[in-house]
């Protein structure tokens, strides 16, 4: 057999490795998502007192603290047994919307639009955000530049920094929003509105609006026909902060809900040789091996799995976005792994939506942000969904909250077995005859992309980029070729 | 007029955390003016924002880069960081500098990056390594060493907004932005203070040594 190795993957978060095993007649025989996780932050965080976890533990990453943060001052609530006001659930959940505008337009601009906006096919140096920025025009890419900052400001408003936010805090939150931060976040979440409205109109404009680029979305390729889970509200809405899981099989039938502790009946998790990952699978169904459809446990998280198990959202251009989706692409569930760029505009719009709505909210601004803890439960869960999908830490303590066991579950790890069967099915469906050409490679790594994977990573490495490598190898290992992007 | 020195970094990741302690370290020795030391932990478009009004910034940041043994400091020159390339967080900071110059953003004049050559930042983990632990007085010294010498050898980035359009023209990049005299007498001074295991090496240089 040939080896085919592109490693690390370009435009993932952290470190992936995909390795394809052609054979003798140059077709895929098999292909594997590798991922070099870091288990060890679970580690690290036992014996520390639990109500510092939420400030360490959104250095698992640089590209999604404030979803850890979220979930760990979740989990820390549950430890010590309180229940935060309104107006700090109110408050952390504007502050996670923000999250999630600054996370969607940074993936969608930065690192799907190069191959929707410039194209697949595209000269790899053309294909990034420069180019996209050719395409769109230099306004449009300085409202880019503009409105990621307006979500980063609001996070900062609200988190106390930026990046890695400090505002949650067992019971509540550090801070009350005054009323001139409240005009502000209001002023800004408008104009994030109106953005995220241009953004859906230019993936209309570009991608719908071209018949290859539909035909690619709706192709056998980047089909995936697994179950669907995310968070829903007590009316079945798309939930980013609070909710109850919402699991749905892959023809659309609800198959299971559940919430805080249940996660454990309901989720297993299987370990392979090959990788440092955990496949996480439905205990009902069982494991099966990366397989799709009803007999096989996996599942998937994210923008698409959350449209898929809702039946929409709370704002209102954000639901009529939500029924165009459904009427051009079919009734739910969508299975097509690239529609995922779709959803994510359409919770972009609904992130927006939800920041200005609550920002209006005249209990935005109530002092009582806090209940002070008084005793020791000594287990919580928080479960929310993060922009890549479910994530769930988990955490136990000694009578004096130390950490005693740490558990969690996080977007990527959810879809691990969604994401390498994806990648199988991808690199089937484009390879043929040994043609490992970079834009057969670059369609290969698309069905991955879709899913925004975010694997654990030191936030940042100088010189700043991450280069591909493809290596392909025969049957004894030894190097045929080498292209390095 | 302010030097804004930016820490880059995760203390939680072991000697990714060279450059905050660094800077911190730093800002608790220096008595002067006209500097602000900060703090970051994101990729290139949020250094971006970081850097948008200041007219001189000095980046510290751990690296792995192969070019020196653990503990060294190196002078990286910004233009030397390749722009246009996919990165993993959306865009690195050489990537995300020739966007700011195309949307003619306030960019700093004068850009530097000091780089603490990292043995691992693949362990979560607070604390250093031992190596790094040991010398970060090197970096220190560095720093403060650049801020007092006046002149970052960074060259104009604001200067040449066509920069940046692609790979292929980083050689011509870097021949083009070539510091000017006065800018090599500042890095001369900092070749001489007695820490200074600095060296100033670009990552093309590196490149050529892999026979990329």
């Amino acid at each position: 057999m040939k080896r085919v190795t592109i490693d690390p993957v370009t435009r993932l978060e952290g470190h992936g490795k995909v390795e394809i095993f052609l054979d003798e007649a140059g077709e895929v025989a098999a292909a594997y998502f590798q991922v070099p996780e870091l288990r060890g932050f679970e580690k690290f965080c036992e014996g520390r007192p639990v109500e510092e976890l939420p400030r360490i533990v959104p250095r698992i990453c640089g590209v999604c603290p404030g979803a850890h943060h979220i979930a760990s001052a979740k989990a820390v609530d549950g430890v010590f047994g309180v229940t935060p006001p309104p107006a700090a659930a109110k408050l952390r959940e504007l502050f996670y919307c923000a999250h999630f505008v600054h996370s969607h337009i940074a993936h969608f601009y930065a690192l799907a639009a190069p191959d929707f906006v410039v194209g697949p096919d595209a000269p790899p140096s053309e294909r990034n955000i420069l180019g996209v920025v050719g395409r769109v025009g230099l306004e449009a890419g300085g409202e880019v530049i503009r409105h990621r900052a307006y979500a980063q400001e609001i996070q900062a408003l609200l988190g106390g920094k930026a990046t890695h936010p400090v505002c949650g805090v067992p019971g509540g939150m550090s801070k009350a929003l005054t009323a001139a931060e409240q005009a502000e976040v209001q002023r800004k979440a408008a104009s994030l509105v109106d953005f995220a409205s241009f953004s859906l109109q230019l993936f209309r404009d570009v991608v719908l609006g071209n018949p290859g680029y539909v035909e690619l979305i709706k192709s056998e390729a980047y089909a995936l026909r697994s179950y669907d889970m995310g968070l829903v509200d007590a009316d079945g809405k798309v939930a980013f902060y609070d909710g109850v899981v919402q699991v749905r099989d892959p023809a659309g039938g609800p198959f299971v809900r559940f919430s805080g502790l249940e996660y454990q009946q309901h989720i297993a998790e299987r370990v392979e040789p090959w990788t440092y990952l955990k496949f996480p699978y439905l205990k009902r169904i069982g494991w099966h091996g990366m397989a799709d459809g009803q007999d096989s446990g996996l599942y998937r998280v994210g923008p698409l799995a959350r449209l898929n198990v809702s039946t929409g959202f709370t704002t209102p251009l954000a639901q009529e976005a939500y029924q165009e989706f459904f009427a051009v692409l079919g009734p739910p569930p969508i299975h097509a792994t690239l529609a995922t760029h779709w959803a994510r505009l359409i919770e972009l719009l609904y992130a927006s939506e939800r920041i200005l709505a609550l920002a209006r909210d005249p209990e935005i601004t109530s002092p009582e942000i806090r209940v002070l803890p008084t005793g020791v439960a000594g287990e919580g869960v928080g479960i929310i969904e993060a922009p890549r999908g479910t994530l769930i830490h988990h955490y136990k303590t000694d009578a004096n909250a130390l950490v005693t066991g740490l558990n969690l579950i996080v977007a990527t790890t959810n879809n691990y077995g969604a994401i390498g069967a994806s990648v199988a099915r991808a690199a089937k469906g484009l390879i043929h005859g040994g043609d490992v050409q970079e834009g057969v490679l670059n369609r290969v790594e698309m069905a991955m992309r879709a899913y925004d994977p975010c694997f654990g990573c030191a936030t940042h490495a100088l010189p700043g980029q991450m280069p591909l490598t493809l290596v392909v190898r025969d049957p004894a290992g030894a190097e045929l070729g080498r292209l390095v992007r | 007029m302010t030097l804004l020195v930016l820490g880059v970094g995760n203390e939680f990741f072991g000697d990714d955390g060279a450059g905050i302690a660094a800077v911190r370290r730093a800002q608790a020795r220096y008595n002067g003016k006209g500097v602000t030391f900060a703090e970051a932990s994101g990729g290139g478009l949020e250094l971006l924002d970081r850097m948008v009004g200041h007219p001189a910034v000095l980046i510290v940041d751990a690296a792995v880069t192969g070019m020196a043994p653990p503990g060294t400091v190196l002078l990286l020159s910004p233009e030397s960081l390749p722009a246009g390339v996919s990165d993993a967080h959306g865009a690195g900071l050489g990537t995300a500098l020739a966007i700011g110059r195309r949307m003619g953003l306030a960019l700093p004049e004068r850009l530097d990056v000091l780089a603490i050559e990292a043995l691992s930042m693949d362990e979560p983990g607070a604390g250093l390594s031992p190596p790094l632990a040991n010398s970060l007085e090197d970096a220190v010294a560095a720093i403060l060493a650049m801020i007092r010498s006046g002149a970052l050898c960074g060259t104009g980035l604001a200067e040449h907004p066509h920069h940046g359009q692609g790979d292929q023209a980083s050689g011509q990049r870097r021949q083009e932005l070539r510091p000017a005299q006065g800018h090599a007498h500042g890095r001369r001074q900092l070749q001489e203070q007695p820490h200074g295991r600095i060296q100033r090496q670009e990552l093309d240089d590196r490149r050529r040594r892999h026979g990329e």
